[in-house]
């Protein structure tokens, strides 16, 4: 207990959780259903599946480096030249994403709760709870996340509400869209569920065997698909197919019509909770980036003193798209393809590079198994 | 910066206790009296109440402080046995109580400060000290601001040695370790510290140690300094330390591992380190059964999350999402606030600050007029201000139940804590609607899980999560349950008993 940083792996699944989940969930139904129309469910499926693919990739890359982080790994395998060129990179990604992260966020408050507040006041106010949190060590995050995950219960018994009203012939006829545009909508459904990156960040963080590792991580994606494939098949079901064209964010349209005896606009409910989800996403990434920028400062147990400056950083770039919706939603594309890249790829890469020249740490720690 | 302080005239603080810490060193006895006399009143600056007596034809002097001392003890002690001794020899060995050797006239003077009478005898430079001092002690009453229905109604008093034991006849046990400082430079104040030895966690124990060493405060008045000094994060608005005066609270708090700080002349213990849950707590919640007890743990969590959120949620739905109240509702809510001319953020704060006037007030005041108070500024204000136009009714009744709720609260600090976190509360919903109660709720949530109090996480066990661990906290599982502590202390030894109900199984 007493190396300050160090988090249980019950405290790991949680942290995956609550990356997983952010700003994707409210237009993910639109947006699969965009490419694999009453498929969309089967999209994202296959999604969680690519993921776990790149789950086990990640973790295969830590396991042989157990106690150095990502750009400790990065460095040891591409030299440190070509390392910190690509450690700039990740950084950059995380950052990125933190700000594109912020930009849709103050987008769907400005569109669907406050229209009249100018939506840098709610980017400030996210970049302020960032870096508080933040200039926390890890356990801080990893207490904060586990507690507000509770909520995550009343989003899920919410969207149920949705079943009363759900015609399920709007599932049919399933496999219509046929497998290249079931693939397709699997891309867009990948986006929604990323942010098990932060393995790649915490892996030497965490206490025990690597294999428990795996199954908590692998475990937190499947309910995290679950989760999704869930609230999809709900919404496709709610909405006949011409509607839900009409409908970018269907999850809330479709909790808007609820009316409950206490209280009559679910929908509000839902986004208040929902922007808990958004922040801690926001969060990880922002401590991801620091914690790669103290490392590239040589001030790895110090990331705290970089927070608030990336924090600023991280504001301004998400005020470039303005209100503009369309740079905010390509913005999020960027960032999206971006991800592709620094998630999936560049690990890959990494592990194959660490097969290949038989590069791994020295097994002092000797806790593989 | 130095040159400030140089304009500032600040001095080199090392000669401020040059005057009282001049009993440090040793000074000979005088076999004059009449110069150890002398010696004395100029030591403690001519004190009107010191009693001096020449005995045995001046061949010995008895020196007590009379506010002190108790003269039928002086009486008993030295006066009477000295009578019967023939005067040219004069034989304190004999005597029935022996005092005590000293040949340090200093230390003479500081026993004389805790109520002990000295004796000189003529020609010999040693002086016996006689302990004479008077006790002077209120009852053990109930503390009144934790009266529980059922249990004990012991409460601690003003005196350390009666309020250790109390606690030392509940735990007859070796293990129960009782360690003692001087804090205080100028009021040398007794500060008792107890733990088990055997669960309380030796990190803890050596923080606490090295925290009071730090002291060098000149008075402690009360357990509330100490605590001042010694706690994690004072920035916080979260108290890190149980104040109780309840010694079954004591108890059951070592027995969980923590560790218990006593002031000498304060009723009040301080426990740590201490978690959220514990200001919710009652000794009550365990004299009574377990589903009872479970309901009002229920009721007081409830409390805890109405005194926070309710004005703010109200706040917010009034200035931003009309929307979300329900068909039936808006015409009674429409028609109450309608004529109001102030937006409901100015309405909330002045209620809010009413009620605290109110409670201020009532608490100064002897109990009589307490209440008059109540009901003057409950009932009458209350009414008049509707009737006014001022505030609404559903204003009215949002606050009136957050104040209750909010006085649910069995710690006092916790209760004060909460009413404090109403303030940005209502103002971020004020400006933010749910938005603002979303990013209000998440920084103090934050900011419980950073807190930490002497290495224990505040919010534990919610936070991080045990599992195993929530059967005390929304409900209260049977005793024969909580078969471990709680392991938020680090405490040595979990478990606290085997199967106390194998009888059934038999």
């Amino acid at each position: 207990m007493s190396s300050g940083n160090n988090i249980t792996q019950q405290q790991l699944f949680f942290l995956v959780i609550q990356a997983q989940i952010g700003v994707g969930i409210l237009s993910l139904a639109f947006n699969v259903f965009d490419t694999a129309r009453q498929d969309g469910w089967i999209s994202m499926l296959v999604a969680g599946l690519a993921i776990q693919v790149a789950i086990v990739v990640i973790w295969m890359l830590c396991r042989r480096f157990p106690s150095s982080m990502l750009f400790d790994i990065l460095s040891r395998l591409l030299g440190k030249w070509i390392g910190n060129i690509v450690n700039s990179g990740y950084l950059i990604y995380f950052t990125f994403t933190a700000a594109a992260v912020l930009a849709v966020n103050a987008q769907v408050i400005k569109n669907w709760i406050l229209p009249a507040t100018p939506s840098w006041v709610i980017s400030f106010l996210m970049t302020f709870t960032g870096i508080y949190v933040c200039t926390g060590n890890l356990r801080v995050l990893a207490r904060f996340f586990t507690v507000v995950s509770v909520l995550l219960v009343v989003l899920f018994l919410v969207t149920t509400y949705g079943l009363r009203e759900a015609n399920f012939i709007h599932l049919f006829p399933i496999g219509e869209a046929g497998g290249m545009k079931i693939l397709s909508g699997a891309k867009e459904a990948i986006l929604a569920i990323l942010g098990f990156d932060l393995l790649l960040v915490i892996y030497p963080f965490v206490q025990g065997k690597s294999s428990g590792i795996l199954k908590k991580v692998s475990l937190a994606n499947l309910l995290v698909t679950l989760f999704y494939t869930y609230t999809i098949v709900i919404t496709l079901a709610y909405f006949s197919p011409n509607e839900l064209k009409l409908v970018p964010e269907p999850i809330i349209y479709m909790l808007k019509t609820f009316e409950f005896p206490v209280f009559a606009r679910v929908d509000l409910v839902f986004l208040s909770i929902w922007l808990v989800s958004v922040a801690t996403s926001f969060m990880i990434y922002l401590f991801m980036a620091s914690k790669g920028i103290a490392y590239m400062f040589h001030r790895s147990e110090k990331h705290y003193k970089f927070v608030p400056w990336l924090g600023g950083m991280v504001f301004i770039v998400s005020l470039i798209p303005g209100n503009d919706e369309l740079k905010v939603s390509a913005m999020s594309t960027y960032a999206s393809n971006l991800s592709f890249i620094f998630t999936m790829g560049i690990p890959a890469f990494l592990l194959i590079i660490s097969y290949l020249f038989r590069k791994k740490e020295n097994e002092v720690k000797a806790d593989d198994n | 910066m130095k040159l400030l302080k140089k304009f500032l005239g600040k001095k080199e603080d090392n000669n401020y206790m040059k005057d009282y810490r001049n009993l440090e060193d040793t000074k000979q006895i005088s076999s004059k009296l009449d110069d150890n006399l002398s010696y004395i009143q100029q030591k403690l600056n001519h004190p009107s109440d010191l009693q001096k007596m020449y005995l045995k034809d001046g061949k010995a002097l008895l020196v007590y402080l009379e506010t002190l001392s108790d003269q039928d003890k002086v009486n008993e002690k030295v006066i009477l046995p000295l009578s019967k001794m023939d005067n040219n020899q004069i034989q304190i060995k004999n005597m029935e109580s022996t005092g005590k050797q000293h040949t340090d006239l200093h230390e003479g003077i500081k026993q004389l400060l805790k109520g002990h009478a000295l004796l000189f005898i003529k020609g010999t430079p040693e002086l016996y000290t006689f302990n004479a001092t008077a006790i002077h002690n209120r009852s053990v009453d109930e503390p009144a601001n934790e009266k529980v229905v059922r249990g004990s109604h012991e409460g601690f008093v003003e005196n350390i040695i009666i309020n250790i034991n109390l606690i030392r006849k509940r735990i007859e046990s070796t293990d129960l370790a009782v360690r003692y400082y001087k804090v205080g430079e100028r009021s040398n104040t007794n500060v008792g510290v107890l733990f088990m030895q055997s669960l309380a966690d030796p990190e803890v124990v050596k923080k606490l140690d090295e925290r009071l060493k730090w002291i060098t405060s000149d008075t402690i008045i009360s357990p509330g300094y100490v605590e001042e000094f010694i706690e994690d994060t004072p920035s916080s608005p979260f108290p890190q330390m149980l104040n109780t005066e309840r010694p079954d609270g004591v108890m059951s708090d070592l027995m969980e591992g923590r560790v218990a700080v006593m002031v000498e002349g304060s009723p009040t213990a301080l426990i740590l380190p201490v978690t959220l849950m514990a200001f919710y707590q009652t000794p009550d919640d365990y004299n009574g059964r377990w589903i009872a007890g479970s309901y009002l743990r229920m009721i007081r969590l409830l409390s805890f999350f109405l005194a926070v959120t309710l004005p703010a949620f109200y706040t917010a739905i009034i200035a931003f999402h009309f929307e979300f109240i329900p068909n039936d509702l808006v015409l009674p809510i429409k028609a109450s606030i309608d004529d109001i001319a102030y937006p409901p953020i100015l309405e909330a704060l002045v209620m809010v600050i009413t009620i605290e006037l109110i409670r201020e007030a009532g608490v100064r005041l002897p109990t009589p007029v307490g209440q008059t108070i109540g009901i003057v500024g409950g009932l009458i204000i209350g009414d008049a201000v509707v009737r006014a136009g001022l505030i609404s009714n559903v204003m009215i009744v949002i606050i009136a139940t957050t104040a209750i709720a909010s006085f649910v609260v069995p710690s006092n600090e916790m209760s004060t804590t909460v009413r404090i976190l109403i303030y940005p509360m209502i103002l971020s919903a004020a400006l933010l609607g749910f938005v603002g109660i979303t990013f209000a709720s998440m920084i103090i949530l934050i900011h419980l899980c950073k807190l930490e109090s002497f290495g224990t996480p505040y919010f534990s066990p919610w936070a991080p999560l045990k599992w195993n661990e929530l059967k005390d906290t929304f409900i209260r599982v049977p005793v024969w349950k909580m078969n471990q502590r709680p392991s938020d202390t680090q405490v040595e030894e979990l478990n606290r008993q085997r199967e106390s109900r194998g009888w059934k199984k038999t």
